[in-house]
């Protein structure tokens, strides 16, 4: 699978001008204990709220994916530490909370252990460990970094949301000249995390480069990931014992539908931030995922084939001056899907699948940065994700603070 | 040096344009749910199989009906199928253990035939009945015990008697239209089955639920369902699935299963053995751990076919509950004295549990949900010389 992998990734690379990067946080790891902690809260009004289980038709859901909720909610909380030694090695640790239908119990996010190292131009860093994935920046941003406190749509529908587990990873950083340089990895995952789903280990990997250009006071990125996940006997385990949300059973897809296949995603990402003033930045972003997916789909008695197409687009445009941010984003999906065999039919219609609807969202946020740690965000989410279209306004207090011991 | 501002644009107009399709789901079921019968089920529910040499028809459908009714199908011409299948009684016979038409006492409780053609075997215990025209001959023609007792001896009358009725030649020339002489024995056996394969219901309570409706249960109706469905009850394991049982089969399926199950009604002697002429799949396969193994019915329009259990011993809801609440039956006098509770033979399932009042309440207003009244009535499945 892994030298598959990398053929594909490969030729995915061909289609791009390859170049581009970011670095996901700060690549260089500091000799000390360094950390950060931050929070967001808030309130959410919904108009037309109903309590079912956030199943998007077309889609094989599961993992951490959960739809909007009015009320107060603990949105997100994270306490991140790293320990850099003298010789390069490192250890991280984060706790976090995903509040979501009421319950919002405090998980280890990521504990890991790594080395990193600087030589001329170059740098590399490896880790491994429980690890939150690195292929795309909008997979792995915490809501209190990101404009928006819900993640890009595709990756809730093919991610799961959140979700980190245990890999272990290589990145090199490279500068390719005064103005440029070169961002790459790749992570081996033991993939239990959706779309991958028990199998034998390894079970999923991702590999990615981006290219980050820079001039006076323009930024530009360009980048494209790879991610290839198998998943053997995968339900959604969203209504599983202690996870049950009070969610009437029969709005969800039967738990008892099991998906075995291959998903792989193939995303491009570009992003665009002129700074034309000290304190004054506009910046546009988006990316592009096209995941397909191959596979068996079958409960006790039935069985077909599954092979489905999911394109999707987010894009995104920030313009900030001084304390105020304000944000618009677009998310488009269309998902496309082909079942063959004698439970075929039967099948698509226990596990959602039948569909002709394309989800989207269009999120409008505005951020006043109150003082140096503290952030309030309104936000209002026109939501078409299912054939019912709903709006959602959202006001949020971010806290965030880095701190070094 | 390329303007890279340019590049970024331009790549983000084709990935835009390259996000442009159209949501679909494609099915292709390889024709498998082909059928010139109107079968009247739900969109979301299978198909049963049709055998391929006895397709369904409507005018097999219906000559079935006429001779499922007609008393003259049997020997002596006292009973027809009907008459230990009545349709106000879900197909059943209300009796504990179902007479002949010779007055013979059988062996087993008339099962409904609600659904019949969901089972992936047919009858109590027989492993080896898995089509309705095969299963039809029992009745008809069997010899221990007499049914209808037709035998070779007055087959040739039972015939006449059929083609004697004026009604039956065009429902035969319908039925058979490829037939030169359509009114015989084979054509008998697969109309009848034609009839009962379409004895299909979907139209209860839960049914409605299940279809989105969810005022169509009550509040204790599902805390009963939740019971049902439950690991403390294990209720689903035998009798789960759309037609509540475990033994299921249709078009779409792809794995079948044809369980039989020991439920500790007997322990004669503490050696789980059940009585002589009633002991369930051993009396075809003879391996000893078959004793006392039975097929799970269907527990669709369970209030309106008791008495309960392959041998009619039980008379209400209630005491079955009671009986699966114990973990099996303790018989204490008499020639099957033994306890069942700890027969060797039981399935792990029937392990017992405790249950209040209420949860008993509910539970049997949860099965007294998936009462389909509609098919108790229809015209469809009625007796059509009862309208002469």
């Amino acid at each position: 699978m892994i030298f598959s992998t990398i053929r594909h990734f490969i030729t995915g690379l061909s289609l791009v001008v390859s170049s581009g990067v970011w670095a996901h946080g700060q690549f260089a790891v500091e000799q000390a204990l360094v950390g950060k902690a931050s929070l967001i809260a808030g309130y959410s009004h919904i108009d037309n709220y109903d309590n079912v289980l956030w199943q998007v038709p077309g889609v094989l859901m599961g993992g951490e994916a959960f739809g909007a909720e009015p009320g107060f909610i603990l949105r997100e909380a994270s306490l991140h530490f790293t320990l850099g030694s003298e010789g390069g090695s490192f250890a991280t640790a984060e706790l976090s909370s995903h509040g979501h239908s009421g319950e919002s119990g405090v998980e280890l996010e990521q504990a890991l252990v790594g080395w990193f190292s600087n030589v001329d131009r170059q740098a590399i860093k490896l880790q491994a460990g429980l690890i939150t994935p690195l292929f795309s920046k909008a997979y792995g941003q915490h809501a209190s970094v990101a404009y928006f406190t819900r993640k890009p749509l595709i990756y809730e529908l093919i991610f799961g949301g959140h979700g980190s587990e245990t890999g272990v990873n290589a990145q090199w950083q490279v500068a390719v000249s005064e103005h440029s340089n070169v961002y790459s990895g790749m992570e081996i995952w033991k993939g239990e995390k959706l779309p991958a789903k028990s199998g034998d280990s390894p079970n999923a990997i991702d590999a990615f480069t981006y290219w980050r250009w820079h001039k006076n006071e323009s930024f530009s990125t360009l980048g494209a990931w790879y991610y290839a996940g198998k998943a053997k006997q995968r339900g959604d385990t969203r209504l599983d014992s202690g996870h049950s949300h009070d969610v009437p059973e029969e709005t969800s897809a039967s738990p008892d539908i099991r998906f075995t296949g291959d998903t792989r995603v193939f995303g491009i990402y570009a992003d665009w931030n002129w700074q034309f003033e000290a304190d004054k930045f506009l910046e546009l972003s988006s990316e592009y995922t096209l995941t397909d997916i191959s596979g068996t789909l079958q409960d006790e008695t039935r069985q077909s084939s599954l092979d489905g197409k999911h394109t999707g687009l987010w894009a995104q445009a920030a313009l900030g001056i001084n304390q105020h941010k304000v944000a618009i984003r677009y998310d488009h999906v269309v998902l496309d899907n082909s079942l063959n065999g004698t439970g075929a039919s039967l099948l698509a219609d226990s596990a959602k699948l039948i569909n002709d609807h394309e989800p989207n969202v269009l999120s409008l946020a505005y951020e006043f940065q109150i003082d140096s740690h503290l952030r309030l965000r309104l936000e209002n989410r026109v939501d078409k994700v299912l054939p019912d279209t709903f709006s959602e306004l959202m006001i949020n207090l971010i806290w965030s603070r880095p701190f070094t011991f | 040096m390329i303007d890279v501002q340019k590049v970024f644009m331009s790549l983000l107009i084709i990935i835009m344009l390259a996000a442009c399709g159209e949501s679909q789901t494609t099915v292709d079921d390889g024709g498998v749910n082909a059928t010139a019968f109107d079968w009247q089920i739900p969109s979301n529910m299978p198909l049963p199989i049709e055998p391929s040499d006895n397709p369904m028809s409507q005018a097999k459908f219906e000559l079935g009906r006429h001779l499922f009714f007609d008393r003259r199908l049997s020997g002596n011409g006292t009973q027809s199928c009907g008459s230990c299948h009545e349709q106000a009684l879900s197909f059943t016979d209300g009796l504990a253990k179902s007479v002949g038409s010779t007055g013979q006492v059988l062996a087993r409780n008339s099962q409904s035939l609600l659904n019949v053609a969901y089972n992936a075997t047919l009858t109590w215990a027989n492993f080896s009945l898995v089509t309705l025209e095969r299963q039809a001959l029992v009745p008809l023609f069997g010899e221990d015990p007499v049914e209808q007792g037709i035998t070779d001896a007055n087959r040739d009358d039972v015939l006449q008697r059929i083609i004697d009725e004026p009604r039956y030649l065009s429902l035969f020339e319908d039925a058979f239209p490829k037939d030169l002489n359509p009114i015989d024995v084979a054509n008998v056996v697969d109309s009848i089955a034609s009839f009962v394969r379409g004895l299909v219901s979907f139209d209860s309570s839960f049914d409605r639920f299940f279809q989105g409706d969810t005022s169509a249960l009550s509040t204790s109706a599902r805390r009963g369902r939740t019971l049902f469905n439950g690991e403390d009850l294990e209720c689903f394991h035998c009798h789960g699935g759309y037609n509540f049982s475990d033994s299921t089969v249709d078009r779409n399926m792809t794995f079948i299963s044809r369980p039989f199950h020991n439920t500790g009604l007997f322990n004669i002697g503490g050696t789980g053995a059940y009585p002589e002429d009633n002991s369930g799949l051993i009396e075809l396969t003879g391996k000893p751990s078959d004793m006392g193994k039975f097929r799970a019915p269907t527990l669709r329009n369970i209030a309106i076919t008791a008495p309960y259990m392959h041998d009619g011993s039980m008379s209400s809801l209630g005491e079955v509950i009671d009986f699966y609440a114990a973990g099996g039956r303790n018989i204490e006098s008499g020639p099957n004295t033994g306890d069942g509770r700890f027969s060797p033979f039981k399935d792990g399932f029937i392990s017992g549990f405790d249950l209040t009042e209420q949860d008993k309440t509910d539970l049997i207003v949860f099965l007294n949900s998936l009462t389909d009244n509609t098919f108790l009535t229809n015209p469809r499945f009625g007796n059509p010389w009862e309208a002469l």
